[in-house]
């Protein structure tokens, strides 16, 4: 019991040294205004949902024309960031996707609920976010409840394609792959690539990543942007960049100077870049 | 933001995947530890077809990664689509997963003890299940008790791997809060709750192998 003891002392020990030491290193952390990559993100449906996708888009149509959707983007984004466009062709559809989500009453969500500021938990854990709000207002629209189904992102389409959710509504850029797989909506907003560094790394334009440890979260859209930047990728060190599992992590490799610089979508990074500075300020006070 | 702040916050939110933890320890065991027996007497069995299988099952179970088991029951045979949760899906891996490493354990204990026993037990009439549920059985159980010890533990930490489709356990919960809280608490906080469970478990083996030490 004493070595049991002890052990978890250490593991406290541990805990303090990581909190002592996590607020004392003064960084700031810059955005660069270059970007990396231009995508959309979209609502991802099953392939023969046709009569619930055009169903979701006529009523994002209708909360741009009434001014919901403005209303929500500004409060999430500062400012009316939205893509969705005015209106859309009457939908043709015949299939019976949006009469069995009506008899249901339920429109089940896959998402990755640790995406801030699109769903994410919060302190009291409920699920909430950009992407969170949209959709809650839209199943009110048409009648239904909404069920947040968090599921590993990696494996989205399977999840979909298994019945398990009914659409994938998370942050989730338009690709090719996506393209071919899904049934996607018109693009609701624009979302850059973007690399973020240090203040003093010597980074200030996209070319200076050259022999640079670029880190990354895996999975992402930016391991597509950077495939699709062979000139950027080549110079980068190892011509590779570094995947970890998220980006509070790969936030943390930039911080410990273990890499360089981080490429992210640039929601998130604002996000995180003011939530850290935050976290830092604090820290000092103390 | 004070450490202690910062764990206030964390606790109360790991309650419930705790709880997701702990159901799939606890139900992976029931299920597992007779299945597992099962397969040990397919593996000992002098019917040849039986014994093959039952060697497939281990090789399958024991040779390949948990966390592509744990894909495969819910992406392969979509036993999602089927009506299972994540959770009932996760405790049927595991279950299938640790009762070939029980198996072996068992199979291990039985052979352990000599054939003079079985010999002597038919002498004085015992019958075949007498003999192993009287004789056999009990012996084994404390041979046992050190490999399972290890087993059971390496079961408290696996349970992380259920993460993989999807279900809210502590590792992951602890990652989600990360993300939110931009923090590395509560991947500490996490490793704090495996530790006190797994103190629990050693306790409890070594508790369990004092009692069963009666002729020592």
């Amino acid at each position: 019991m004493k070595r049991i003891m002890a052990a978890a002392l250490v593991l406290v020990m541990t805990a303090l040294l990581f909190a002592g030491c996590g607020g004392k290193k003064n960084v700031e952390y810059v955005v660069l205004d270059e970007a990396l990559s231009d995508e959309q993100y979209a609502i991802g449906f099953r392939k023969e949902d046709q009569a619930l996708r055009d169903e979701v888009q006529r009523l994002l149509c209708e909360m741009k024309k009434d001014g919901t959707l403005a209303q929500i983007t500004t409060k999430w984004f500062g400012e009316d960031t939205s893509t969705v466009p005015d209106s859309v062709p009457e939908s043709t559809a015949t299939d019976d996707s949006l009469q069995k989500v009506k008899d249901k009453g339920v429109l089940v969500m896959g998402l990755d609920d640790s995406f801030p500021p699109m769903g994410y938990r919060d302190d009291k854990d409920n699920i909430v976010g950009y992407d969170i709000d949209l959709a809650t207002e839209v199943c009110k629209r048409m009648g239904v409840e909404l069920k947040l189904e968090p599921i590993t992102w990696a494996y989205n389409v399977d999840e979909l394609n298994q019945g398990t959710v009914d659409c994938l509504w998370n942050g989730m850029s338009i690709n090719e792959e996506r393209q071919e797989k899904l049934n996607l909506s018109e693009p609701y907003m624009e979302n850059r690539q973007m690399v973020v560094t240090l203040k003093g790394n010597g980074i200030e334009k996209v070319a200076d990543l050259k022999d640079k440890v670029v880190v990354l979260q895996d999975g992402s859209t930016a391991m597509d942007a950077l495939d699709g930047r062979e000139d950027i990728k080549s110079i980068i060190k190892d011509g590779e960049a570094v995947r970890v599992p998220n980006n509070v992590l790969a936030m943390y490799e930039l911080r410990q100077k273990t890499s360089d610089a981080v490429i992210m979508d640039e929601v998130v990074a604002r996000y995180y870049i003011s939530h850290l500075t935050e976290l830092e300020q604090d820290a000092k006070a103390e | 933001m004070s450490l202690f702040e910062d764990i206030a916050r964390i606790l109360p939110r790991m309650m419930e995947p705790l709880s997701a933890t702990l159901m799939i320890f606890v139900f992976t065991l029931l299920f597992s530890l007779p299945l597992g027996l099962v397969v040990a007497f397919g593996r000992m069995s002098r019917i040849k077809p039986i014994r093959w299988v039952a060697q497939v099952y281990l090789l399958v179970m024991r040779g390949t990664p948990l966390m592509l088991q744990l894909i495969f029951f819910w992406f392969g045979l979509e036993l999602g689509g089927a009506g299972f949760s994540r959770l009932q899906t996760a405790i049927v891996a595991f279950s299938f997963n640790y009762a070939a490493y029980f198996a072996e354990i068992y199979r291990g204990g039985i052979e352990s003890i000599p054939v003079g026993q079985h010999e002597a037990a038919d002498v004085l009439g015992f019958s075949k299940s007498q003999t192993f549920f009287r004789i056999i059985l009990p012996q084994v159980v404390k041979k046992i008790l050190p490999p399972m010890g290890n087993e059971f533990m390496t079961l408290v930490k696996d349970t992380s791997l259920a993460q993989v489709i999807a279900v809210v356990e502590i590792t992951s919960m602890a990652q989600k809060i990360q993300v939110s809280m931009v923090s590395l608490m509560p991947i500490i906080v996490a490793g704090i709750f495996y530790l006190i469970m797994n103190a629990i478990v050693s306790k409890g083996f070594s508790l369990a192998e004092k009692k069963l030490g009666y002729y020592r």
